[in-house]
């Protein structure tokens, strides 16, 4: 047990609440606080009733998201704003003949400020170069995963000495700091909600932040905790944050914005994908209670099952899903495939630097497997590399584009693989080894997850699911991610097809 | 304060930061509360992560539970034993190989008594499903009056839900008899059995019992339990936590216990028959606060809510679900002032009577 990371969580939180322990650095940039302003007054003209909005009002919530958090170099923030100007464009061409005149005049407007963005768009930039000296080991926290990808080119770019990390603020949330790291959000404070504020301000995954952002999001008064981080509970403290650079003149709100986002995106969320038999990988179909599926690959060994013990604790346990597993198992897995990626960055965060340097790799293999591709087209490559005894080659497009891409699944694919692409010996074996590291990392999350499954499902919810149901839950240290949990009713016997992603997920059947 | 915890096999102590003491501390002045008349129903505490204060909260109450010396098992003669009664059998100590055995125990219900005239027999029920036992007694090995432990059987009365089982390992009883090294003399000895042998249920924990075995298995040095009054130089957490588990007792006392999620007792059962018995439980966490807290069982006890902060699942969930039952009672307004309890910075707590 480690003794020194509980120690370490309560010191955090001491240091936390002390004076200086948040702090929050404001910035002026007036360009993005105009096309912000031009952004949430379209939005708020276009009708609340009607779908025809809905594609426009994604893209302008997407938009709404940059302009509060990207960053990234000029050629990436010429190129991110130059797509969103014609991503709008488009939106705005499809709903013309229902945009009210109003709407139609901001909508130029904030084209055009669009425009002025691809030119010119350094301010955050800047500002947070300015950050990125002197400290060791850096974390860089984004609002969202997304915003990432062009934070971490951005910090590539510089010439700094530091290790900086760069995750999103649903992982920051989830895992351990190292000590002597300086953490830095690229967020206003009122800006992040009420659940990820609770666990900064108290659960304090780190005893010191700061807060970069420009002061047009930040708000009046941006010392203060707005959010309500007890609700129902009368005299919560909060930790005052320390407040340097320019407060702007007036309040800036993108409420409709984000109420649009909440309902949209939930309903989104709320239901699960239709397995249908299209897709090119082999498996056979778990059926679940509720007319649910799981589709298990072929040749997969083991699958967990909630057990009863002979006290009535619950205990995970392994069973080979073709041959051991039974009607009336209680099965679980994630829900969808999407939570996948987080998985992933709790594997980034425990490895720290190796996991950088197999990110690095990972870029180059990526990198000389297109350009073969180029070269030789997909077929011609595809051959080649079975030639070379990669017997998987087919799937090489599932290789570039999953952005989560560890390993294949057979060590002697993997091996060939990294020959074929001219890695040398050495680099072969580095990369193996991070692999493997890698892949235990996340075995070793998901044993950990399976535990905490089965120390946290209710009597009540056991009888739900032995009813028919199926329950999700959300686990403590998981965050977000949901877990279903589900009742066996029938293993097909047959083999059917389903697409790479689908593998263990629960799907309508 | 001198509390110190190790993994086992490390070498270096770690002395454990005022947060442990004051939560060790927290459950030290409710017990004693308690015992002056204060009826605290919940609390509610926000903090980080839940890993280790509910260990430290037992060994609060195990302390606080051994200092006041409150002991419901009540002294038995071997004629006075009636049919229908819930009563321990406790051994006499052994001495063999440079250890002393502490004596092991047998819980069950008398549901018939034959006499001899040299002894009498019992036969003793445990929970549903498993066989009735005999346990025959010389009154020669348990004679009227005071009792020598060193070569006397003891017979007590004990509260109703003391878990029942035989004193023998086997059969589905996994029990931990403890061993200490001679020479004991028959004062430590007696002191020993206080703290072995103690039936005071105080505080029942619910949440994620692989972490808290985890916590348990850590060493631990009280200088004033160890030092001064076992003569100890260590012993785990869990044993100087006093923690047992509900489904399953292994230990010959009646503390503390932890129990999964899953396996809170419904009722009208034995288990919650026996969780009545605890005036304090703990919801460790916030799926144990999501489950757990709004169950009929807890109704008159005082729950201790550890809302886990740092964790970002369930946390609203957790919250509302305690305050909940926590709003039909009053809330006290000074509640750290009331107790003269201090918590550790940034951890914030709500208390309703």
């Amino acid at each position: 047990m480690d003794i020194t990371s509980i120690e370490g969580r309560f010191t955090k939180l001491g240091n936390l609440w002390a004076e200086n322990g948040i702090q929050v650095n404001l910035f002026e940039d007036k360009s993005r606080a105009s096309s912000f302003e031009l952004l949430t007054n379209l939005f708020r003209l276009l009708d609340n009733t009607s779908e025809i909005f809905d594609q426009l009002k994604l893209t302008l919530s997407h938009l709404h998201w940059d302009l509060r958090g990207f960053v990234g170099t000029s050629k990436d923030s010429s190129s991110r704003w130059g797509e969103s100007e014609v991503k709008l464009k488009t939106e705005l061409a499809r709903v013309k003949n229902n945009l009210p005149l109003e709407a139609q005049e901001i909508a130029v407007r904030l084209l055009e400020s669009l425009t002025l963005l691809k030119n010119e768009d350094s301010s955050y930039s800047q500002k947070l170069e300015s950050q990125l000296l002197g400290d060791d080991h850096i974390i860089l926290v984004t609002e969202k995963p997304r915003l990432s990808g062009a934070v971490s080119n951005f910090v590539d770019s510089l010439d700094t000495s530091n290790f900086v990390s760069v995750i999103s603020l649903s992982t920051l949330v989830r895992f351990e700091v190292p000590n002597g790291s300086k953490v830095i959000i690229l967020a206003a404070p009122r800006k992040i909600s009420n659940n990820f504020m609770r666990v900064l301000a108290l659960g304090a995954p780190v005893g010191s932040l700061t807060f970069i952002a420009p002061n047009w999001l930040a708000g009046m008064t941006p010392q203060k905790i707005t959010q309500d981080l007890a609700s129902g509970l009368p005299g919560v403290k909060k930790p005052i944050m320390r407040v340097s650079g320019p407060i702007f003149s007036h309040e800036m709100t993108a409420k409709e914005v984000e109420q649009f986002e909440e309902t949209y995106l939930l309903s989104q969320e709320q239901s699960y994908k239709k397995y249908s038999s299209h897709g090119d990988v082999k498996c056979r179909l778990l059926h679940l209670a509720g007319g649910f599926v799981m589709p298990i690959e072929i040749g997969a060994t083991r699958i967990s099952v909630l057990a009863q013990n002979a006290y009535g604790n619950l205990e995970v346990k392994s069973k080979k899903p073709f041959t051991d597993l039974e009607n009336g198992d209680i099965i679980f897995d994630l829900r969808n495939g999407v939570d996948d990626t987080f998985l992933t960055e709790l594997a980034e965060a425990r490895m720290g630097v190796n996991f950088a340097e197999y990110s690095h790799i990972r870029g180059i293999m990526k990198k000389r497997l297109k350009q073969i591709i180029q070269e030789n087209g997909r077929q011609a490559t595809i051959e080649k590399l079975l030639r070379s005894k990669v017997s998987t080659a087919r799937y090489v497009d599932d290789w570039l584009n999953n952005q989560d891409f560890t390993t294949l699944r057979s060590k002697a694919d993997w091996h060939n693989l990294l020959v074929f692409l001219k890695f040398s010996a050495a680099e072969v074996k580095r990369f193996e080894d991070l692999g493997t590291e890698l892949r235990s990392t996340l075995i070793s999350i998901g044993a950990s997850a399976r535990l905490q499954m089965a120390e946290s499902v209710s009597a009540r919810e056991l009888e739900m699911v032995l009813e028919g149901q199926i329950v999700t839950k959300k686990l403590d240290d998981y965050g977000d991610a949901d877990f279903v949990i589900g009742l066996v009713t029938g293993i097909d016997d047959n083999e059917s097809l389903c697409e790479q992603d689908d593998i263990r997920k629960v799907m309508e059947g | 304060l001198g509390y110190q915890v190790k993994n086992a096999g490390d070498q270096e102590w770690l002395e454990l930061g005022a947060w442990f003491y004051s939560f060790f501390e927290l459950a030290e002045k409710l017990y004693q509360a308690k015992k002056f008349g204060h009826y605290y129903k919940r609390i509610l505490i926000a903090l980080p992560k839940s890993d280790l204060v509910s260990p430290a909260l037992a060994l609060g109450f195990s302390r606080a539970a051994y200092k006041f010396g409150d002991e419901l098992a009540k002294n038995l003669e071997l004629g006075d034993v009636k049919v229908g009664d819930l009563i321990q059998i406790r051994s006499a100590w052994i001495e063999q190989h440079g250890l002393a055995t502490i004596p092991n125990t047998v819980v069950g219900n008398v549901v018939s008594i034959t006499e001899t005239p040299e002894s009498r027999n019992f036969e003793l029920s445990f929970v549903a499903g498993k066989a009735n036992t005999q346990r025959a007694i010389r009154s020669l090995d348990s004679p009227i009056g005071e009792k020598n432990p060193e070569k006397h059987i003891r017979i007590y009365d004990v509260p109703k839900g003391t878990p029942r089982r035989e004193e023998l390992a086997g059969k589905g009883v996994l029990l931990e008899i403890r061993k200490i090294p001679l020479p004991v003399s028959l004062s430590q000895k007696q002191t020993w059995e206080r703290w072995e042998h103690q039936i005071c249920p105080t505080f029942a924990v619910f949440g994620q019992t692989t972490s808290m075995k985890e916590c348990g298995l850590l060493e631990f040095r009280d200088p004033e339990i160890h030092g001064g009054i076992l003569t100890l130089e260590k012993d785990s957490i869990y044993n100087a936590a006093r923690l047992d588990t509900l489904t399953n007792d292994k230990k010959a006392h009646f503390v503390n216990v932890i129990e999964q999620i899953s396996s809170f007792p419904i009722r009208n059962t034995p288990t919650a028959e026996t969780l009545g018995q605890f005036p304090f439980v703990c919801l460790d966490g916030n799926a144990a606060l999501v489950n757990l807290a709004d169950e009929i069982i807890l109704r008159d006890k005082l729950v201790i809510g550890l809302w886990e902060t740092g964790s970002q699942a369930n946390q609203e969930a957790a919250l509302s679900t305690f305050l909940e039952t926590a709003t039909r009672f009053k809330q006290v307004t000074k509640l750290e002032e009331q107790l003269n309890w201090k918590p550790p910075s940034g951890v914030q707590c709500w208390g309703w009577s």
